[in-house]
């Protein structure tokens, strides 16, 4: 049995992270995702732009074809088929034009306007099918006077309020990791996408849908933005600190970068805690005994939290406190979660062969389905892999992809434009 | 009018936000969405912020449009149910047994029968050991969990995907199926592929480590900025802060050598920026071509004139809410003026 989607076929134009992601979304329900990249304009995520970082590759090695072997495409584009085609060579808007005629979902991260420039605007792909799904996903949305600005995760993170929300109360404000958005606009871009193919199905027509990341990601706040609207203030910024739970926070534990969180929202939680540390006294100190009591003395809370964590296994100590009911964790990093035992047992992590990056373990996707199973099953496709096959799908002919090829509009190498020197 | 969803019924008993969040886009997009409560009442009436006329504003951010019904656990879903939101240990066979073109989708932190099925989640446990925390914040002070529930909206993204799915799936299959959703591997599925990362090469990305990214907070005369000054922009946005002088400059002039000193080019834009006004500083680095944003609190949201234009707070009853995440063309998002549950 397949996937839920099954029977769909997406065209995702998308590059880095936020687009791509969506495009990955519907692979991993069952949508047949063709992601199309020119030879002059590769995905972002394949590399390019940047130095050469050693740390993106199996090994450390950039290998042959390092767009080939880039752990941020190659992470995010699972069972997707590579297209490489040039809309601005002879004959590239026509191939395009013919897959569009055949899909069901047009996927795009641009800025507003540039898929109208690009020759596949609105108008044009209902020209060739009238109930195509057009999805866009620009930073700020296609209008208002914001809307020719471009985004990027932590950009889009301070444009969201969520940022100004993040910080050690010193008034600067912190993005969340090197691009938390994207992931958020990625999963609201691929519910909108499955929200219109719902509505085709009960009601028979296609439509356009506009994602602007900034607002996807509003609501995930959106009690605080209501708070604010009804009062004009703003929440407190106070590093890991909440009104609602005391301790709520991150202790140093034995090892370099090594912490565990403790959170404890009630007196029960509280009590539990003192009794891991063999501290029950500190129930009966005025200081702690109630719960304002404890939120007025936190500081001193926490550093006899933080003495007694001192020199403990975080992960031992994240058992311990959880069996005896405390809401704890430990701050994991990319080893810790590859060794995850929880993600292990929801099957996160699928070994998959890449045909020049070896085989490795990916991270998965969160989608459980008894009947139509989701997941990655296949590896991220190497630059231009199936352009011969969907060109075949789309009845050229031999002649005709030789001739594509011979003028560049096809191609199974990339220009690295901006590898080495600087662009203009 | 028809909306993206209308004619298809859902029982939201989810009892939590993520669970309460899936519902929500459901009645957002025309499903007809009936919330199931316990005795006392959501837990989620029971969380902060609290507004003086309207009880939880959690509550009903994540409820609004949800009406009420008599549904009693360990009873059928009412007739006609399409899709059944649940928290963990319903018991969602017996529902199926009942109808098996019900799609059923329990939703939790640590899901019903893994190694961690007993512990306590929540935001802050589950941003610890998603591998996002990991990477926030001051590398010389403690990592931050960041704000709000964040992990848990997404989580009711990815169920309200996942129910819609299947709800496709059974115009194929003619019968419906059980899903299940958890908050902490949807965490864990947010990270910058740190764990992927570690499978390449063995190696731990830290806060410490240069992110070989063009990336920055500046300070301006009246806020922060966070701007991303991309390779091939580089003489473009020297020329908007009026920095040629950096063009040239061998310690910048070229991308390798400015990303090994990108903490020394950042002090120097630094200088550019103090004396300019945050929106300036955007204005000028986005006429260069490169994105930069102002550091936006919400009660500044409130008045944004962009949002303004683009009609984005809609009015519910006598209070403002959050526009809609995505727009349909042909189905908007429609809100109901009284949509606030009792």
């Amino acid at each position: 049995m397949n996937g839920p989607l099954d029977g769909v076929r997406v065209i995702d134009l998308t590059t880095a992270w936020a687009g791509p992601f969506a495009g990955r979304v519907l692979a991993n329900l069952g949508a047949e995702v063709i992601h199309v990249e020119a030879a002059g304009r590769m995905d972002l995520f394949r590399g390019g732009g940047h130095a050469i970082d050693p740390i993106r590759f199996p090994d450390g090695d950039p290998g042959e074809k390092h767009w080939n072997r880039n752990v941020l495409f190659n992470s995010q584009n699972h069972d997707k088929l590579s297209l490489t085609v040039d809309v601005k060579k002879p004959g590239g808007l026509e191939v395009l034009l013919r897959l569009a005629a055949v899909s069901d979902v047009v996927l795009a991260n641009f800025t507003p306007g540039t898929l109208d420039r690009m020759g596949l605007g609105l108008d044009a792909l209902r020209k060739v099918n009238p109930d195509i799904i057009m999805a866009e996903m620009p930073a700020f949305g296609n209008s208002g006077p914001m809307a020719p600005h471009g985004g990027l995760g932590p950009t889009m993170e301070f444009a969201s309020g969520m940022s100004a929300m993040v910080g050690y109360g010193d008034g600067r404000p912190w993005a969340t990791g090197p691009a938390y958005l994207d992931p958020v606009g990625g999963y609201n871009a691929a519910a909108a996408v499955v929200t219109a193919l719902v509505h085709r199905l009960l009601h028979g027509e296609g439509q356009a849908i506009e994602i602007s990341q900034v607002e996807a990601a509003m609501p995930l706040i959106g009690e605080h933005l209501m708070a604010a609207l009804e009062t004009g203030q703003d929440p407190p910024v106070d590093g890991n600190h909440v009104t609602w739970a005391v301790p709520h926070d991150c202790f140093s534990c034995l090892g370099d970068e090594s912490w565990i969180v403790i959170a404890c929202g009630d007196g029960s939680e509280f009590e539990a805690l003192t009794r891991a540390m063999n501290r029950l006294d500190l129930i009966d100190d005025p200081r702690f005994a109630t719960f304002s009591a404890r939120k007025a003395n936190e500081p001193a809370l926490n550093a006899l939290i933080a003495e007694w964590t001192r020199g403990q296994d975080k992960f031992e100590l994240s058992d311990r406190l959880q069996l005896a009911g405390v809401p704890a964790a430990p701050v994991q990093n990319g080893r810790d979660s590859a060794a995850d035992p929880y993600l292990a047992h929801r099957g996160f992590f699928t070994p998959l062969e890449h045909p020049e990056a070896g085989t490795h373990k990916y991270q998965g996707l969160p989608f459980h389905f008894s009947d139509t199973p989701a997941g990655q099953f296949r590896a991220s496709p190497v630059f231009g892999a199936h352009t011969e096959q969907i060109l075949r799908m789309l009845d050229y002919s031999d002649a005709e992809i030789a001739a594509l090829e011979a003028a560049g509009t096809t191609s199974a190498e990339p220009i690295l434009i901006f590898s080495a020197k600087e662009g203009k | 009018m028809t909306q993206a969803l209308s004619g298809l019924r859902v029982l939201d008993a989810g009892e939590s936000i993520a669970g309460q969040y899936c519902g929500r886009l459901l009645a957002d997009f025309g499903a007809d969405v009936t919330l199931w409560e316990p005795q006392g009442g959501s837990v989620t009436r029971r969380q902060p912020p609290f507004s003086d006329r309207d009880g939880s504003l959690l509550f009903l951010h994540l409820n609004w449009g949800k009406h009420h019904g008599d549904w009693q656990p360990g009873t059928p879903a009412p007739a006609g149910t399409d899709i059944a939101i649940l928290p963990a240990g319903a018991d969602h066979a017996a529902l199926r047994a009942a109808d098996p073109r019900l799609i059923t989708c329990t939703v939790s932190d640590f899901g019903e029968d893994g190694p961690r099925r007993n512990w306590k989640g929540g935001e802050l446990v589950v941003q610890a050991l998603s591998g996002v925390m990991f990477r926030n914040g001051d590398p010389k002070r403690d990592p931050l969990y960041g704000v709000g529930h964040r992990s848990a909206y997404v989580t009711g993204v990815v169920a309200y995907s996942a129910v819609l799915s299947a709800i496709f799936a059974r115009a194929r299959t003619g019968s419906g199926q059980h899903i299940s959703i958890d908050r902490a591997e949807t965490a864990a599925s947010m990270t910058y592929f740190s764990a992927t990362q570690y499978n390449y090469n063995q190696r731990v990305e830290t806060r410490t480590r240069p992110a070989n990214t063009p990336g920055a907070v500046l300070r301006c005369a009246d806020g922060w900025v966070s701007v991303f000054l991309y390779a091939y922009r580089w003489r473009a946005c020297c020329a908007a802060l009026g920095r040629e002088d950096m063009v040239t400059d061998p310690l910048y002039a070229e991308s390798e050598a400015r990303m090994e000193n990108w903490k020394s080019a950042v002090a120097e834009l630094q200088k550019s920026a103090a004396g300019l006004e945050a929106a300036d500083l955007v204005e000028r680095l986005q006429s260069a071509g490169c994105p930069a944003s102002m550091a936006v609190r919400p009660s500044q949201l409130a008045n944004s004139p962009h949002l303004r234009a683009r009609d984005y707070w809609e009015r519910a009853g006598d209070r403002l809410m959050p526009g809609p995440p995505f727009r349909l063309e042909r189905t908007p998002r429609r809100i109901l003026e009284e949509g606030h549950l009792p």
